[in-house]
């Protein structure tokens, strides 16, 4: 498998948690859009697109798992940041459980230690 | 290169002709202005083609959208009122209630509201929206008036007006037709008749 053929299957991937991911960042701080893809960027999970993360912001915050509010930025007229709300953080907490549960299934699936 | 700006104003014109409100969609279009700043790439290859975009960030933002009875009374109640303006002006033109000399306004903005409804429609169904009620009452009206062609005006000033007005198309016409369904009814009160559109006054003089 070639580096392409990898980037694309960790895109395929990262499509599955990006939620869990972007909360995950708002833990411990209030973070702005492009604040979140290029932290996950640096991060080692690839590009990600505001094609792709917008929507997404816009299903956390309707959901009621992220809040937003605008703060004054470095230049122009402000910026939004996102919350993580105490309703994201307990659908965070249980869904990490529920994947790490997912990946120990999978990867032991991968390693031949069928049941 | 895209046009930013043309991105944006595309962007936001789907936004609000599907529904979400114009608050929400400021804040998104401000936001996303900023991300761009920050990450200096195109907005197609960014964010994708602006329809695209505008249709996924509309099916996650539901809740954002306009409250219920802002949806149901300015668009619904709003077109309701242009199909019963039009019946009524239909009505009153045909039992000659209208000055003739008047006829000539009602006939220009019966030809406005066909082509505003027909574009609002296409818009509309564009950015997947509900276009049915749009179309419907504009194919019923241009139908109703499709043989008075001399009366059709310049088609690129109806385009750039209804562009304009596309956002705000069911409300603007609302008022329209309800300014002139309350025009037909004070002026059917006067106890003088006149000629319908489809009578010669000649033929009325003559019958006097």
């Amino acid at each position: 498998m070639n580096s392409e053929q990898i980037s694309t299957k960790n895109s395929e991937w990262l499509r599955g948690v990006l939620d869990l991911c972007t909360l995950s960042l708002l833990t411990g701080r209030d973070r702005y859009g492009y604040e979140i893809a290029k932290v996950l960027e640096d991060a080692g999970l690839g590009p990600i697109k505001g094609g792709t993360l917008y929507p997404l912001l816009a299903r956390l915050e309707e959901s009621g798992f992220v809040s937003t509010t605008w703060k004054p930025g470095d230049r122009g007229p402000g910026r939004k940041y996102y919350r993580l709300t105490d309703r994201g953080r307990d659908s965070l907490r249980v869904s990490v459980a529920a994947w790490r549960e997912f990946v120990h299934r999978a990867v032991s699936v991968m390693e031949g230690e069928l049941p | 290169m895209t046009d930013v700006q043309r991105y944006f104003k595309r962007l936001a014109t789907n936004l609000r002709l599907a529904g979400v409100d114009g608050r929400s969609a400021g804040e998104l279009i401000a936001e996303l202005e900023e991300y761009l700043e920050s990450s200096g790439t195109d907005p197609v290859e960014e964010f994708g083609p602006v329809l695209e975009f505008s249709k996924r960030l509309v099916a996650e933002r539901r809740v954002n959208r306009s409250v219920w009875w802002r949806r149901v009374g300015i668009r619904y109640v709003g077109e309701g009122f242009a199909i019963v303006g039009v019946a009524m002006l239909t009505f009153n033109m045909t039992a000659g209630a209208i000055p003739l000399q008047y006829l000539w306004v009602a006939n220009r903005v019966l030809w406005i509201l066909a082509i505003v409804l027909g574009i609002h429609a296409l818009v509309r169904l564009k950015s997947g929206g509900n276009w049915r009620v749009p179309l419907f009452v504009g194919l019923g009206v241009f139908v109703a008036r499709i043989a008075d062609v001399s009366m059709l005006i310049p088609r690129r000033w109806i385009m750039g007006r209804g562009l304009l007005l596309s956002a705000n198309v069911p409300l603007a016409i609302a008022a329209v037709c309800f300014a002139i369904f309350v025009a037909t009814l004070l002026i059917s009160r006067n106890p003088m008749r006149f000629p319908s559109s489809r009578e010669n006054p000649a033929d009325q003089v003559t019958r006097t």
